[in-house]
């Protein structure tokens, strides 16, 4: 534990003096600002709720998250640190939790500047705060799994740009893939099985229900499983770089 | 102890080690010396545990690499090349961090660097960012971080790499001083870190170990040793009179230094003789020196030895 609190501490510190993560944190509260207020109609809604923030929370993490996962491999292959790293007496395993985690940690830093808005929906109106909460949580575990997806990308190359587009790549294909348009193509193209097995590997439905308040155990096992995949795909790509 | 038993290390179709033998005792210092691409990091990465081999046995301090991994680990020090160190931590933090992750703790932690810094005399950089140290202060922040835990093997890559002559001097010393009772390899393509102090020189050419010798051994297959070099303002008078001469074989004037070397037949002494040519001709020479041999003939040497029998 203490090898990943090391590494965890480190990172957090790593992410937190670099210009670009407060670019991408900026850039990622503007956004979830305009999603909410001016595209989401916040206010001619008339409800007390923070449906139209959330709406926007799986895209706005379709940048953060492959922005923050880029760098967690990448940057210590080119540089060759990795070299350094993996010479001190420690598991791959324990190195992937700590940097995972320091990113994780980021991600939740950008969601709790963005609380302000959920004290103006508390201050115009009486909104269901348990939902609020079961959104937020949602939120993070999308994070996750995008993140983690991210660490996957970063460990399988030297280039920072590289692993963000495909991570980014792979997280839009997540999310779409159970969007009605996309599914009714795939359906066409390789029938309707297919269409609903790709639907069921989708993000979009399943955060959507954590953001309304629901919270079934299926959704979370999803996440936590597609979480756990990627670390375990980082993992993999590290070790098998060593024997390669 | 470093040993190692016909280790090989492929990537894909090119084999950049093959089959490597080593044996670096406790308190012996090899330098690993070859061109780029020869094979030298890669076999050090392996012997610091971030890449495995092919095939092959190595162990450190007589615990296998493969099999006993975090143990091995923990007795050796690895120094890679200055740009892989932590840019944007301070050298405070860095060793810190290494020091967490090498299980040093607490007051223990404190006093080993705090003898490191006086050891490598880091102390007045501790709180600058690595990315803004020059590259001999890096090396001796790297060498500080492999040194934290004493370890018994110390790997370094390039020590001297970006360095200047007086850096690199610098730098010998150091290692020299903190070498003892260690067993070192150290990995360079420059000639003048295997010269300086260390027991035994490993050539290495495309993966392979052509000679693993003293230097002064290697030093004697150079077409070098033995011969007398200097500089005279009229060469050209020199020559003529120097080739005449009976243990002479050749005479070279290189064109860009102007320095003359004449060249003895094999176990011929030829210093005496020259000297007297010099003074009998009143050419005006300097510098003259008797030449102990060139690590990088011998390199060039060995080299096209081992490409003429692959061709």
């Amino acid at each position: 534990m203490s090898a990943v609190w090391q590494i965890y501490r480190r990172e957090l510190g790593g992410y937190l003096v670099t210009p670009l993560m407060a670019v991408f944190l900026l850039l990622f509260l503007v956004l979830a600002g305009v999603m909410t207020f001016v595209v989401g109609g916040f206010y001619e809604r008339g409800q007390a709720d923070l449906q139209p923030f959330f709406e926007s929370v799986p895209w706005l993490f379709l940048l953060l998250g492959p922005a923050l996962g880029m760098r967690m491999w990448a940057e210590e292959r080119r540089s060759g640190s990795l070299e350094l790293l993996f010479s001190l007496p420690l598991r791959s395993s324990q190195v992937v939790a700590g940097k995972f985690l320091a990113a994780w940690t980021c991600a939740a830093l950008a969601l709790v500047l963005t609380m302000p808005i959920w004290l103006i929906v508390n201050y115009l109106g009486r909104p269901d705060n348990g939902v609020i909460a079961v959104g937020y949580l949602g939120s993070l575990v999308l994070a996750g799994l995008y993140l983690a997806i991210g660490s996957a990308a970063s460990a399988l190359t030297r280039s920072q740009p590289m692993a963000f587009t495909v991570a980014a790549a792979i997280c839009l294909a997540l999310l779409l893939a159970g969007y009605p348009p996309l599914h009714d193509a795939i359906a066409v193209a390789f029938g309707a099985a297919v269409a609903d097995a790709a639907a069921e590997l989708g993000v979009g439905d399943r955060f959507a229900a954590i953001a309304r308040g629901v919270l079934v155990a299926r959704d979370v096992v999803y996440f936590l499983s597609g979480m756990l995949a990627g670390l375990v795909a980082s993992w993999l790509a590290l070790e098998l770089g060593r024997g390669d | 102890m470093i040993e190692t038993d016909m280790l090989s290390k492929s990537f894909g179709r090119l084999r950049a080690v093959d089959g490597v033998d080593l044996r670096v005792p406790s308190g012996q210092i090899m330098v690993l010396l070859g061109r780029i691409g020869a094979g030298k990091s890669t076999l050090l990465r392996m012997l610091a545990g971030y890449l495995l081999p092919s095939s092959g046995q190595m162990r450190i301090a007589g615990l296998d690499l493969r099999r006993q991994r975090l143990a091995a680990q923990r007795c050796l020090g690895y120094m890679p090349p200055a740009s892989a160190l932590y840019g944007d931590m301070r050298v405070r933090a860095f060793l810190r961090f290494v020091a967490s992750l090498r299980g040093l703790d607490g007051l223990d932690r404190d006093r080993r660097m705090g003898d490191i810094g006086r050891r490598l005399k880091l102390d007045e950089v501790m709180g600058v960012p690595l990315s803004r140290l020059p590259p001999d202060w890096r090396w001796r922040v790297g060498l500080g971080q492999a040194l934290l835990h004493e370890p018994e093997v110390l790997l370094l890559d390039e020590p001297g790499a970006g360095l200047d002559d007086r850096q690199r001097r610098e730098l010998h010393t150091l290692l020299d001083a903190q070498s003892h009772g260690r067993s070192v390899l150290i990995a360079s393509r420059q000639p003048g870190t295997a010269m300086a102090g260390c027991d035994r020189v490993a050539v290495m050419h495309r993966g392979r170990v052509l000679v693993d010798a003293t230097p002064t051994q290697l030093l004697a297959e150079s077409r070098y040793h033995g011969a007398v070099s200097f500089t005279a303002a009229h060469a050209a008078v020199a020559r003529q009179a120097l080739a005449r001469l009976d243990g002479v074989m050749a005479i070279e004037t290189d064109v860009r230094s102007g320095r003359t070397t004449v060249f003895a037949k094999p176990a011929a002494a030829i210093l005496e003789p020259v000297l007297a040519t010099l003074r009998a001709l009143e050419v005006g020479y300097s510098e003259i020196q008797l030449e102990r041999g060139r690590l990088a003939d011998v390199l060039d040497q060995l080299a096209a030895k081992a490409e003429a029998r692959a061709a």
